[in-house]
């Protein structure tokens, strides 16, 4: 079985078993973002409270890693005023959601692989 | 923070989805639904004609008890618990939902109404026979509904108290006559729901307090 980390070869076996672990989404695979990402997919939407309530991220931490994800396209942010106070709802766009998706698949082959 | 290597996306959804109910305001509701079958002579007070004073005082009493849900979920909960729109699977299910309990609270007044009007007196079942079934059929039938669809797996308990109250409160009734029996059944029962969720309700203000995000 091959791991390639750093396009080095961790360990020799047939190509068509090589897991590209390079091509793991960095942005996705940080554990806070990962958290926020997951939460975002099972659901519709939620503003800014209902989304550190659930990942238990502190304020700022949890912009810092929204405004990494808006960036990247994988999160839109619609911005209201509701009874005079700012309201931000957050939603999983269509690019985040298949990113999230490919995410998820290469890391369930990667663990298949390591777990045999 | 820690995050586990694999994440189970069904889970993850019905962790956050139960997080909407640790106010402890759907227990309230209920244990209000359930008191006011202990209160329902309150309407003789008011001069109201036998049979509507029943009827005046579970509707206005479960009306008021919606109220509090509706204003307490907006006004309480979601300044404190943020706000999160679940997918279209819980949309749908809220739908199936409103439907069942359309045709449930349909179904109670006219069996309400029969009962009040002695046609059940006619049909030589024993009366605490009759009354479990009425209990089952709609008290617990429809809290175990709600149980299912909020996934809420307290309330279960909840509807199998409220579905044999009618039982108990016919066995007691030679005892203590009526209105007493009911009051001290469903008083009781509806009494310990409601201070459960007012326990889960203080414990959650303490929890969270408002954001002004």
């Amino acid at each position: 079985m091959k791991i390639i980390i750093n396009k080095k070869v961790a360990s020799d076996d047939t190509d068509d078993e090589v897991i590209p672990v390079i091509e793991i989404d960095k942005l996705i695979h940080e554990p806070a973002r990962l958290l926020i990402i997951s939460f975002l997919y099972v659901i519709e939407s939620a503003n800014f409270l209902g989304i550190q309530r659930q990942t238990k991220l502190s304020d700022g931490n949890l912009s810092s890693h929204l405004s990494k994800l808006e960036s990247a396209g994988y999160v839109t942010v619609e911005k209201s005023i509701k009874n005079k106070k700012t309201n931000t709802q957050l939603k999983l766009s269509k690019g985040g959601r298949e990113a999230f998706e490919v995410y998820r698949k290469k890391m369930t082959q990667i663990l298949a692989k390591t777990e045999n | 923070m820690e995050v586990t290597e694999q994440i189970d996306i069904k889970e993850l959804e019905k962790k956050a989805w139960k997080s909407t109910f640790q106010d402890g305001l759907w227990d309230i509701y209920f244990g209000l639904i359930l008191l006011s079958l202990g209160f329902s002579w309150l309407g003789s007070f008011f001069g109201l004609p036998e049979t509507v004073d029943v009827l005046v005082t579970l509707f206005s009493w479960d009306i008021g008890a919606m109220v509090l849900l509706i204003l307490g979920k907006k006004y309480i909960t979601q300044p404190r618990m943020g706000f999160v729109k679940f997918g279209p699977g819980r949309k749908k299910k809220k739908k199936q939902l409103a439907i069942f309990l359309g045709l449930n609270v349909s179904l109670t007044i006219i069996a309400l109404i029969i009962t009040m009007l002695g046609f059940l007196q006619q049909l030589f079942i024993p009366g605490f026979v009759l009354m479990l079934a009425i209990g089952l059929i709609f008290i617990t039938l429809p809290f175990s509904t709600i149980a299912y669809f909020l996934q809420l797996n307290r309330l279960y308990l909840y509807a199998l108290l409220g579905g044999f109250g009618l039982f108990f409160s016919e066995l007691l009734y030679p005892i203590t006559g009526s209105p007493i029996n009911d009051f001290i059944i469903f008083g009781g029962v509806g009494l310990i729901i409601t201070t459960t969720g007012l326990a889960i309700f203080i414990k959650f203000l303490s929890n969270y307090s408002t954001s002004q995000k």
